[in-house]
């Protein structure tokens, strides 16, 4: 039974941060365009686009990373 | 153009439902694939009796694990519900989409269903050969441990594509087709479903809750897209023509360098 629930552990882990960074990566910039809204740097218009965008870097950061490796 | 229908007094558009019972069948059909493999295994090994009994047995557990959830997560306000579950979909999502680009690009190794069968095999092969009652007890926890496994992934998808309003409904028939296709096909085969082709699976399902992650995490922000649920299609095509791109430059650059 323990060894079922550390692999159900395992399993969640792996499900959301099998690559950390990317992770990380990924809630930043969903972060950072909340701030951005909040303090008025950007309009609700924009940041649809803005976030778009940074989740494609981080997509192509992503890639990146793991072909270097 | 789309056809709105009723689902306890919501209304949804055709290009909500559609690409969200997409999403979870494509991605069920993922999971269930994998969880078929060992419980074949085992079914082959040590016979149907503990593949059923331990299948049913995660299957009942994640139907609590629904039935806990289900109420719980419809008594989040929808705001924060929406950035939450758009923000875990976007790294979910980017996840899958990363690693099928990697695969599709020949850096990592394409997931191989027949050499996972066979090690489970030999593993419950070398199991029994001891005392033949705890051989089944470790089968069945075996098909036990696959189905609750993946199906953990499953119950996350169908949960949080269909966290919105009238949504649920047709995420979870997506993820019941998946289940009951699957299982057709795998019981009249009787092998693993090695021809599935599960990288470009993943690929589109990485594409599918990557875009469905942004689009809601956006309305969970309170800034939402031009054009409503219309923007989920285009938001999809725009990371899945991203990940095409990012595969073939992958695949290029691993050419050049091997």
């Amino acid at each position: 039974m323990i060894g079922i629930l550390r692999d159900l552990g395992a399993t969640l882990i792996k499900m959301f941060a099998a690559d950390l960074w990317l992770t990380l990566v990924a809630i930043v910039s969903v972060t950072l365009c909340a701030v951005a809204l909040r303090s008025g740097l950007i309009g609700p218009g924009a940041l649809p686009f803005v976030l778009a965008g940074g989740i494609l870097a981080a997509l192509v950061a992503g890639v990146a990373h793991g072909a270097r490796r | 153009m789309s056809r709105p229908y009723g689902h306890n007094g919501h209304v949804i558009s055709l290009a909500t439902a559609a690409p969200i019972a997409g999403a979870s069948f494509l991605a069920s059909a993922v999971e269930v694939v994998e969880a078929f493999t060992i419980v074949l295994a085992v079914s082959v090994v040590r016979g149907p009796r503990p593949a059923i009994l331990g299948t049913l047995s995660a299957l009942g557990l994640l139907a609590l694990v629904i039935i806990a959830l289900g109420p719980m997560l419809a008594a989040v306000p929808i705001q924060g519900l929406q950035l939450t579950i758009g923000v875990l979909l976007i790294v979910f999502g980017l996840g899958w989409l990363r690693k099928a680009v990697l695969r599709a690009g020949g850096v990592l190794s394409l997931h191989d269903e027949a050499a996972a069968f066979q090690e489970e095999t030999e593993a419950l092969r070398s199991e029994s050969a001891a005392d033949a009652r705890a051989a089944d007890w470790l089968a069945g926890l075996a098909a036990f441990k696959a189905v609750l496994l993946e199906g953990t992934e499953v119950v996350f998808i169908v949960l949080a594509v269909g966290a919105r309003p009238g949504l649920l409904a047709p995420a979870a028939f997506g993820a019941a087709a998946a289940c009951v296709l699957v299982l057709a096909f795998g019981v009249m085969l009787r092998r693993p479903l090695t021809r599935v082709p599960e990288n470009t699976l993943k690929f589109l399902v990485g594409g599918l809750l990557t875009g469905f992650g942004v689009f809601w995490s956006c309305e969970g922000l309170g800034a939402p897209w031009p054009g409503g649920d219309w923007a989920i299609p285009g938001l999809v095509a725009f990371y899945l023509i991203a990940g095409l791109a990012a595969s073939s430059v992958v695949a290029a650059v691993t050419r050049r360098t091997a």
